[in-house]
């Protein structure tokens, strides 16, 4: 749709209407909420720079023997920062890399301001994502190399609606995008053509803004409640029942913010909460901590986070980026 | 001091962050409970921006609009929050936090919003951003990365739901 072109003239007493409505329902918002002073904020930011002093790339093992902490390790030298290439560029499909993957690789230029839902191959070397959701354009459909970062193909949405969802079918060789409207659409990623369907999972249920948030896992079988202010409790998915209350790493508090979001593996052997920038891993099994890691503060909320299909590594999605994160 | 950036003003190099804060807050506030409808959260939202914006001080104040910055970060927090899933709706009893009183918003203005909360995201967004914050089309365009026109074309659109669907209201 282009812009005004499509949209009928209004009516003027309409149009006034609708901005006098507007405008007084907007001034009647921001009267809702005056401003205290800066103090709370002051004392938040500081405590975090404090905090991230020493602690950023922070990495902390925990093995199944109780006591072991394998700890700060700075993981730059195994960071790889990189960008896909020029869509313009792509002629051809590269094969997915080989061989083992960087700890952390932070892939970016994946959308010009945001990088919406995410998925992943089979064997977790292609990953494709949706870039820019809910712009003019519609958003685009970009295919990546999960070792690389580079760029394997780019479908253009050209969709008003919204994206919600995107899957990718288990050879890696179409992808599946889910609209708001609840439409779904299949590609052929080598011929960008649409493609025979393949089974995705069913839509999920918007978040309502309600706590605790709950997350499922693909099996069905377990699920995590994250409160408001920080208790993470894990359930049977099928009976209701709570199995435990999992011990966070630190106190929530403005430091150490609130749970956000959650993400099974495939087999439900673990369990990723992201607090703030910090990521805590679960072994299901026996409630204990797996890992404690700091992502990078890019001053941007952190949207998603997905195990990749070998359960080995995390992702994430921030601003335009994908940070892969190898599960210490 | 409330200054209206819908009139082009733009804030002096130099500012405090304390200006920015007193400046932005309540807009950011009403766009963050506007877009989620969750007047609860909104704060704790608005918060976290800040506290970003603060870390951030010495590269955000040098910006020709922080407020942009910040409604931007904010935005996608919204956004973020929107698109989370989760697959039942079994829910213990909210925990509510005593905030300062403050006149609560008309009937009509609820309405209004939650008129404007059945609208695609997108749209929902540009209208939080024109009457909550108080931007014009320019402004929403940049702070959300899309032509001019797409915002005029979303506020059409708004226009014409929340009218009809406002029309059918007795008491609006």
């Amino acid at each position: 749709m282009s812009d005004q072109s499509t949209i009928p003239a209004g009516d003027e007493a309409f149009d006034d209407a609708f901005e006098r409505l507007g405008t007084r329902a907007g001034a009647e918002l921001r009267a809702a909420a005056p401003p205290t002073d800066t103090s709370e904020i002051t004392r938040t930011a500081t405590r975090r720079r404090r905090t991230r002093t020493g602690a950023v790339a922070l990495v902390v093992v925990l093995g199944a023997l109780a006591g072991i902490a394998l700890a700060a390790t700075d993981r730059g030298p195994d960071r790889v920062e990189t960008g896909p290439a020029e869509e313009s560029s792509v002629t051809t499909i590269p094969a997915p890399s080989t061989g083992p993957p960087p700890e952390r690789i932070v892939i970016t230029g994946l959308g010009s301001s945001s990088v919406g839902p995410i998925d992943f191959s089979t064997d977790g070397r292609t990953g494709v994502s949706i870039a820019d959701p809910g712009t003019a354009s519609g958003g685009k459909v970009r295919v990546w190399d999960t070792v690389s970062g580079d760029l394997r193909q780019t479908i253009d949405l050209t969709s008003r609606d919204w994206p919600d969802e995107v899957f990718m079918s288990g050879d890696g060789e179409r992808v599946a995008v889910r609209f708001e409207d609840g439409e779904l659409r299949f590609w052929d990623i080598a011929t960008k053509r649409s493609a025979t369907p393949f089974p995705v999972p069913p839509a999920g249920v918007l978040w309502d803004g309600s706590y605790p948030q709950t997350f499922s896992s693909s099996d069905g079988r377990l699920r995590v409640e994250l409160g408001r202010f920080g208790p993470v409790a894990l359930a049977d998915a099928r009976t209701g029942e709570q199995l435990t209350l999992l011990d966070v790493a630190g106190t929530p508090d403005l430091v150490n913010p609130a749970p956000y979001t959650a993400a099974f593996n495939s087999d439900s052997s673990l369990l990723a909460v992201k607090f703030g920038e910090r990521v805590q891993v679960w072994d299901t099994a026996t409630y204990e901590t797996v890992a404690v890691f700091e992502l990078p503060d890019y001053g941007w909320t952190y949207e998603q986070i997905e195990f990749i299909a070998d359960d080995t590594r995390l992702a994430f999605t921030v601003e335009d980026k994908v940070i892969i994160e190898t599960v210490p | 001091v409330v200054r209206n950036q819908a009139e082009g003003v733009t804030p002096p190099r130099g500012e405090s962050f304390d200006d920015l804060y007193r400046r932005e807050y309540a807009g950011l506030v009403a766009v963050a409970v506007a877009i989620t409808g969750d007047g609860d959260n909104a704060p704790d939202l608005v918060h976290d921006t800040m506290v970003k914006a603060l870390m951030r001080w010495d590269r955000v104040s040098r910006l020709d609009r922080p407020g942009a910055w910040c409604q931007h970060v904010l935005v996608n927090a919204c956004r973020s929050q929107l698109r989370r899933r989760t697959t039942q709706l079994r829910y213990l009893a909210r925990q509510r936090r005593v905030e300062p009183s403050a006149p609560e918003p008309s009937a009509d203005a609820l309405a209004f919003w939650d008129v404007v909360r059945t609208l695609p995201v997108r749209c929902r967004t540009v209208v939080a951003l024109r009457f909550a914050a108080d931007l014009t089309s320019v402004q929403i365009a940049e702070v959300l990365a899309i032509p001019e026109g797409t915002v005029r074309s979303d506020l059409a659109i708004a226009r014409r739901v929340v009218m009809a669907s406002l029309q059918e209201e007795p008491h609006v």
